[in-house]
C-alpha cells in the first residue's frame, strides 16, 4: 500500500514536472537575432531623392550581421512585393514597417516577430502609409497621405485598429523617429516660411508640436534623424547647391548650436545613420563612383568612413536599424479632452521679441489657410489668451492700432481639443524659458476666436489613403 | 457518497458567494474609505503602507543618509554627517573605510572641521544645538545652544567663530567657541541654509532657501545675507529675483564673490505645458562682493533640466566649480572662467532675460557626471584633485576625479543594501520623474515641508484655483488632500491625475506609488520649539481665545465661529470643508476649503488657501475681516497677539 502510495506520488511529480517543463518551453519564444543591423533594400535603378524613397516598387527589408566577415544576407520580407522602413521594439524581438502586399495593392503598416518572420498587419486601412514607429505605450505612430492631396500628415494607432491624426501641418509631415523624452521628432516638407524642410518634435497626443532644427540655407532632409545615446540627433542633409547628403548631427541640448557636419572628410552621399550596440556608428552612403548606396562604418574621430559593412551594386541599403532591445522612453497620459470644442493660446508678451520692429502691437490677428480667423486685443502687458480652433492648421501675426503688421506670421501650429499652449513672445528664441510673470490677459477670461467658417481638418481616422 | 458530493458542492457553493460577498464588501469599504478608486489599491495599500508603525517596524531598515562632509586639513579624513542615523561617521581617505561613528544629536545637518583638524562641529537641526566633538577622542565633549534649526555653518576668525544658519529663526548664530556660547544673534533671509566663508575670511556668506517680503502674486525674492566678521555685522543683504530654494554656496575670488544655487519656479504662469523651462529652471547665481549685482545663469539646457541643484564647491585653483543635482543624480562639472566670463558681459538691464536662457549653459558646462541617487552636499580635496559626494539615498561617498571629470571610486559607509519600501518611497519622491527631467515631488516640496509659493495649476482653467504649496510633513493623517479636499488618499494624490496635470508623463508604478505613499506616511514634523513645557501667560491667555465659546462682552459665539470647532484633533484639523470667507472670484464658486492642520504652523508662511496672508496676522486683519474666520472681531491687537502666540505653539502629537 505504501509503495503503491509512494508510487503514485511520483508519478504525480513526474507528470507536474513535465507540464512544467512543457510550459516553460512553449512560454518562450523562440531567440530573436540581437545585434542584427536591418534595413531596407532600393533597387539601385531608383534614384535616392531628398523627399527619401517613398513608396518604391520591389523593395524589401534585410539583414545582416555586422560581426558576420561572410556578409550572409537575409531577406525577411520575401512574402511582401514591397516593404521599406524597419523600426524595431523597445524589446528587440519584433519590427514594424511599412509594406505592399501584392503588385498595385495598398502599403500599410506592419510587424514582424523578429524571431519567426512572422508579419501581421497592425494598422488596417491604410493606402499610402509609411514609416511606422513603436509608442511608449507600444500603439503605433506613422505617416498616411491625406486623400485628395499628396501631403501626409502623422497618425496614432492601437495595433489593430484605425489611426487618430495627430498633425495638422498644412505641408507634409514624415520621417518618424521616437526621442528619449517620449516624443516623435518628425521631418515637415517644404516647411512653411523657410521654403526647406524641418524637423519637428510633438507629443503622441499631437500636443506641443514645435519647430526643433531647421538646417541652413533652404538645405533639404534627408529622411528620419535617429537620437544617439548622447542625445545627439544624427541625419543627412543635402544643400541646395548639391546632390550630396551630408551626415550632420545637432544636440537636442542646444539644436540651434553646434551643428556638426561629422563625416567633412569624405566625397560622396550619405543617406541615413544608425549605431550597433558596440557604439560604432554605420550609415548608408556611396561614393561618387558607386552604383548603389552601402552600409558603412563612420569613424567619427576621422571624419570618414573606414570599413564596409555592406554594398550591392543591384540595391542601395538603406534606413538601417539595430535589432537590439532599448531603453523604453517614458509615456504620459494625455490631457487632451477630445469632446472640447476647441483649444487655447496664450501669450506672456507679444511685444517681446528677437526681431526688431518700430511699432508696438496692439492685437494678434489668427489665420487659417482658408483665411482670418479674428483679432484680439494685447493686455497692456502685452499678453493675450485667446480660444481657438482645435486640429486646424493656423498662424499668428501682431498689429498695430492702424492695422499694420508688427511681427509675423509665425509658423503654422495648432492645438488639440482642449489643449492650451503657452507662448513667451512673438519670435522669441525657443531657448528661452519664460519670466516668471503674472500675464494680465490671463486674469481674464479667454478671448473666443473660434469660428464656424472655418474648414475642418479630416476627421480621426478619416481622410487617409 | 451522494452525501459527501452534495456537502462539497454546498459548501463549494458557499464559499464561492462568501468571496463574491466578501470582495463586493472590500470594493466597497475601498471606495468609502478612498472616494473613489482610481489607482491601483489592495487591502494592504492601506493597512499596511499607510500604518507607518508596522511599516517603520517591519518594512523599513535603519539608513545612514549621508548629508554633509567635510575633508580634514591633511586630506586624510573625511567627516560624514549621517542625518538618519543621528551619528557623524569617521571615514580613512587611505583605506576607505568607516573608522568612527560618533553619536551626535537630534538629525544632523552640516559639519565644519577646524583649521588644525582636531575639532569638528555639527549642527543638530532638530535638537536646536551643536555637537563639538574631539576629533581624536572620537566623541562629543560640548553642546552649544543655537536659535531654532541649525543648518549650515562656518568657521571664521582662527577657528574661534562660528557662524550659524538658523533655518526656522531665520537669523544666524555667531558662537564663540572656546567659550561655548553664543555671542550674538544676526537677521538672515527667509529659511537660512547654507553658509560658507570668503577666500580672505573677510565675509560670510549665507543663503536663504525661501522668498520674503513679496506681494501676493509676485515672483520670488530670496535673500544671501553678507556677514563682515570683523564687525560681526551684517554688512549686504544681495537679493535673488525671481530665484528661490538657494541651497548651496561656494566663495570666489575677485569681484564676483561667491557662486550660489538656485531654483527659478514659474508659479505666476499657469502650468498649462512642462517643455520649454515652463514650471521650473534650475541654475547658478554669481553674487558681486558688495551683493549689489547678482547674475543667474540656467545649468540646464533646451530639452534637459537637472532639477534640484544643492550644492556647489569650487577647486583651489578657481578653474572648476561642481554643482550636485540633487533630483537627476548628476554633477555638472563647470568650467568657472567661462561662467565668469559670460556673468560680467553681460549688462544690467539683460540680467533677467539672460536668467531665463537655457542655451547658456554650452558655453559653461564641461560634462554631466552620473551619481548615485540624491548627491548633497560635496568637498573638495585639499590638493583639488578629489571631489567627494554625498549620496545621500545611497548610504555613499562618490569620488570624482576633477580632472578627468568622472567618478573613480565610492566609499560603502555600511548601511543596509537592501532598498525598503520607504527607502524606495523616498528615492521616488527626491528624483525627477517630471517629463524632461524637469521637477521632483521636493521642487516644491525641500524638506517635505512646502516652497512658500502659490501655483497656478492649469488643469482648472488659466487664472483660476491658485493654490498654496501645503506641507508634506505628518499629511498622512490629516485627509483629505488639496485645499478643495477633493483627493481622499495620498493614492489618488500622487496618482493618475498628478501625473496627467503635473508631471506629464506615466504615472508612477503601482510599486513605486505604494513606497511614495508609505515614505509620505513616515514623515514626521520637527518639534515644537515655542512649546517648553509649560505655556507662557500670553500662550495660555491665546489658548482660551482659540477654545473660547463666549465672546469678550459675555455673548455666546456659536460654535461654527470658535476657532476650536475646526482646528480640533491631534493634528489641530477636523478634516472637514468649511467656508471661511477666503475665496476669490478666481476660485471655482462655491468651492469649500479644507481645514490644514496647524502643526507647526509658523514654519509655512504664507497663510490661507492661495498664499494670500503673508503672516499669521493677516489672515484676521485683511483677508477674513467679517468674522468669517472665526469670531474675532471683538479682539484687540494684544489679544489677537495672544492667539497668534498660542498658535505658534501647536505641535505634533506626542
Amino acid at each position: 500500500m505504501r509503495s503503491r502510495l509512494r508510487a503514485t506520488y511520483l508519478l504525480t511529480g513526474a507528470a507536474l514536472a513535465c507540464i512544467a517543463v512543457a510550459a516553460w518551453l512553449g512560454s518562450g519564444d523562440e531567440a530573436a537575432p540581437s545585434g542584427l543591423l536591418l534595413f531596407t533594400e532600393v533597387s539601385a535603378g531608383m534614384e535616392v531623392s531628398t523627399d527619401g524613397v517613398g513608396y518604391p516598387a520591389e523593395s524589401r527589408i534585410s539583414a545582416v550581421d555586422p560581426q558576420d566577415p561572410q556578409n550572409t544576407l537575409r531577406v525577411l520580407t520575401g512574402d511582401f512585393e514591397a516593404a521599406r522602413a524597419p523600426y524595431v521594439h523597445f524589446d528587440g524581438r519584433r519590427m514594424v514597417f511599412a509594406a505592399q502586399r501584392e503588385v498595385g495593392g495598398p502599403w500599410q503598416i506592419w510587424e514582424m516577430n523578429l524571431a519567426t518572420g512572422k508579419s501581421t498587419l497592425v494598422v488596417p486601412g491604410c493606402v499610402r502609409c509609411s514609416d511606422p514607429i513603436y509608442l511608449p505605450d507600444d500603439r503605433i505612430a506613422y505617416a498616411s497621405v491625406i486623400e485628395g492631396t499628396l501631403k501626409s500628415a502623422l497618425f496614432v494607432a492601437e495595433a489593430g485598429a484605425s489611426g487618430e491624426r495627430i498633425t495638422f501641418h498644412p505641408e507634409s509631415d514624415d520621417a518618424l523617429s521616437l526621442l528619449s523624452d517620449g516624443r516623435i521628432l518628425f521631418r515637415v516638407a517644404d516647411g512653411g516660411l523657410h521654403g526647406g524642410s524641418s524637423y519637428w518634435a510633438v507629443r503622441y497626443d499631437g500636443t506641443g508640436a514645435e519647430r526643433v532644427y531647421t538646417p541652413y540655407g533652404f538645405a533639404q532632409l534627408v529622411g528620419a534623424a535617429r537620437e544617439l545615446p548622447d542625445r545627439a540627433l544624427m541625419f543627412a542633409e543635402v544643400p541646395p547647391d548639391g546632390h550630396d547628403g551630408r551626415l550632420t548631427s545637432i544636440s537636442l541640448a542646444y539644436p540651434a548650436e553646434g551643428r556638426v557636419r561629422v563625416a567633412p572628410e569624405q566625397s560622396g552621399s550619405f543617406a541615413s545613420a544608425a549605431v550597433l550596440e558596440d557604439g560604432r556608428l554605420v550609415a548608408s552612403y556611396r561614393d561618387a563612383g558607386d552604383a548603389a548606396f552601402g552600409l558603412w562604418i563612420v569613424r567619427t574621430d576621422q571624419g570618414a568612413v573606414s570599413e564596409k559593412i555592406r554594398t550591392n551594386d543591384g540595391f542601395h541599403a538603406l534606413e538601417p536599424v539595430l535589432a537590439a532591445a532599448w531603453q523604453r522612453p517614458l509615456g504620459f497620459v494625455t490631457a487632451t479632452d477630445l469632446s472640447a470644442s476647441a483649444g487655447g493660446v496664450y501669450c506672456i508678451d507679444a511685444n517681446r521679441s528677437d526681431i526688431p520692429a518700430g511699432d508696438r502691437a496692439s492685437a494678434v490677428r489668427v489665420k487659417s489657410p482658408q483665411g482670418f480667423i479674428g483679432e484680439a486685443l494685447l493686455a497692456t502687458d502685452g499678453s493675450f489668451n485667446i480660444e481657438i480652433p482645435h486640429d486646424v492648421p493656423l498662424r499668428f501675426e501682431t498689429v498695430d492700432d492702424r492695422g499694420r503688421i508688427v511681427r509675423g506670421p509665425s509658423d503654422w501650429v495648432w492645438v488639440r481639443p482642449g489643449e492650451v499652449r503657452g507662448c513667451v513672445g512673438c519670435h522669441v528664441d525657443r531657448a528661452y524659458a519664460p519670466p516668471n510673470v503674472l500675464p494680465e490677459a490671463i486674469t481674464a477670461p479667454a478671448i473666443s476666436l473660434v469660428s464656424a467658417q472655418v474648414v475642418a481638418a479630416p476627421e480621426q481616422g478619416e481622410g487617409t489613403r | 457518497m451522494k452525501r459527501i458530493g452534495w456537502l462539497l458542492g454546498t459548501g463549494a457553493t458557499l464559499l464561492s458567494v462568501l468571496v463574491f460577498l466578501g470582495h463586493r464588501q472590500a470594493q466597497t469599504h475601498v471606495r468609502t474609505i478612498m472616494g473613489g478608486i482610481d489607482a491601483p489599491v489592495t487591502c494592504a495599500s492601506c493597512h499596511v503602507y499607510m500604518k507607518p508603525d508596522f511599516a517603520k517596524r517591519f518594512l523599513d531598515e535603519d539608513y545612514l543618509s549621508p548629508r554633509d562632509l567635510a575633508v580634514s586639513p591633511d586630506g586624510l579624513t573625511l567627516f560624514v554627517v549621517a542625518e538618519e542615523a543621528g551619528k557623524l561617521l569617521v571615514v580613512d581617505l587611505e583605506d576607505g573605510r568607516v573608522q568612527a561613528h560618533i553619536e551626535v544629536g537630534h538629525r544632523p545637518h552640516s559639519v565644519a572641521v577646524s583649521a588644525d583638524g582636531s575639532t569638528a562641529y555639527v549642527t543638530n537641526s532638530w535638537s536646536d544645538e551643536i555637537s563639538v566633538i574631539d576629533v581624536s577622542r572620537r566623541e562629543v565633549v560640548r553642546s552649544i545652544p543655537t536659535g531654532m534649526e541649525p543648518s549650515g555653518l562656518a568657521l571664521c576668525g582662527s577657528g574661534r567663530t562660528l557662524y550659524v544658519a538658523n533655518a526656522v529663526s531665520d537669523d544666524v548664530s555667531v558662537i564663540d567657541v572656546e567659550e561655548g556660547v553664543e555671542v550674538g544673534r544676526l537677521a538672515a533671509g527667509n529659511n537660512p541654509y547654507a553658509v560658507e566663508r570668503s577666500r580672505d575670511g573677510a565675509t560670510v556668506y549665507v543663503t536663504s532657501r525661501l522668498t520674503r517680503g513679496t506681494d501676493f502674486r509676485e515672483a520670488p525674492r530670496t535673500e544671501v545675507t553678507l556677514i563682515d566678521t570683523a564687525t560681526r555685522r551684517v554688512r549686504g543683504r544681495a537679493f535673488l529675483d525671481a530665484a528661490h530654494l538657494v541651497e548651496g554656496v561656494a566663495p570666489l575670488s575677485g569681484d564676483a564673490a561667491a557662486l550660489v544655487t538656485l531654483v527659478r519656479p514659474k508659479n505666476l504662469i499657469p502650468s498649462s505645458q512642462v517643455q520649454g523651462g515652463w514650471m521650473l529652471t534650475y541654475g547658478l547665481g554669481v553674487v558681486s562682493s558688495d551683493g549689489r549685482r547678482v547674475v543667474q545663469l540656467l545649468l540646464d539646457d533646451q530639452n534637459g533640466y537637472f532639477a534640484d541643484p544643492y550644492d556647489v564647491v569650487v577647486t583651489p585653483d578657481g578653474t572648476r566649480a561642481f554643482v550636485s543635482h540633487a533630483a537627476a543624480d548628476v554633477v555638472s562639472a563647470i568650467d568657472l572662467r567661462a561662467l565668469l566670463q559670460k556673468a560680467s558681459e553681460i549688462p544690467d538691464e539683460r540680467l533677467q532675460e539672460t536668467a531665463d536662457n537655457l542655451g547658456m549653459s554650452r558655453h559653461y558646462v564641461l560634462r554631466r557626471i552620473s551619481t548615485g541617487p540624491n548627491p548633497k552636499r560635496m568637498a573638495v580635496s585639499p590638493d583639488g584633485a578629489r571631489i567627494y559626494v554625498a549620496e545621500r539615498l545611497a548610504d555613499q561617498i562618490a569620488v570624482i576625479d576633477a580632472e578627468r571629470m568622472e567618478v573613480v571610486d565610492r566609499i560603502d559607509l555600511g548601511g543596509p543594501r537592501r532598498v525598503s519600501t520607504q527607502r524606495l518611497g523616498a528615492q521616488v519622491f527626491h528624483a525627477a520623474r517630471a517629463f524632461q527631467g524637469q521637477f521632483s515631488c521636493r521642487s516644491c516640496h525641500p524638506a517635505m515641508d512646502q516652497d512658500a509659493l502659490a501655483w497656478d495649476f492649469a488643469g482648472d482653467g488659466l487664472g483660476l484655483n491658485v493654490v498654496n504649496t501645503m506641507t508634506l510633513r505628518d499629511v498622512g493623517p490629516t485627509a483629505p488632500f488639496k485645499w478643495a479636499g477633493t483627493n481622499t488618499s495620498l493614492y489618488m494624490q500622487d496618482g493618475i491625475r498628478f501625473a496627467k496635470h503635473l508631471t506629464r508623463v506615466d504615472p508612477f508604478p503601482t510599486r513605486e506609488l505604494r513606497a511614495i505613499v508609505a515614505y509620505m506616511y513616515a514623515t514626521r514634523q520637527p518639534p515644537n520649539r515655542y512649546a517648553n513645557g509649560q505655556l507662557t501667560e500670553a500662550q495660555l491667555r491665546g489658548k482660551s481665545l482659540f477654545e473660547r465659546d463666549v465672546d469678550n462682552a459675555g455673548r455666546p459665539i456659536a460654535a461654527v465661529d470658535r476657532c476650536i470647532t475646526c482646528h480640533d484633533g491631534p493634528y489641530h484639523t477636523v478634516r472637514q470643508k468649511f467656508d471661511v470667507g477666503t475665496r476669490r472670484d478666481t476660485d471655482t464658486p462655491g468651492m469649500l476649503f479644507d481645514t490644514p492642520q496647524l502643526v507647526n504652523i509658523t514654519e509655512s508662511a504664507p497663510y490661507l488657501h492661495d498664499g494670500s496672508a503673508a503672516t499669521l496676522e493677516q489672515i484676521w486683519t485683511e483677508n477674513s475681516v467679517n468674522d468669517e474666520h472665526g469670531f474675532v472681531s471683538d479682539f484687540n491687537k494684544n489679544q489677537l497677539n495672544d492667539l497668534i502666540e498660542y498658535l505658534r505653539t501647536l505641535g505634533p502629537p506626542q
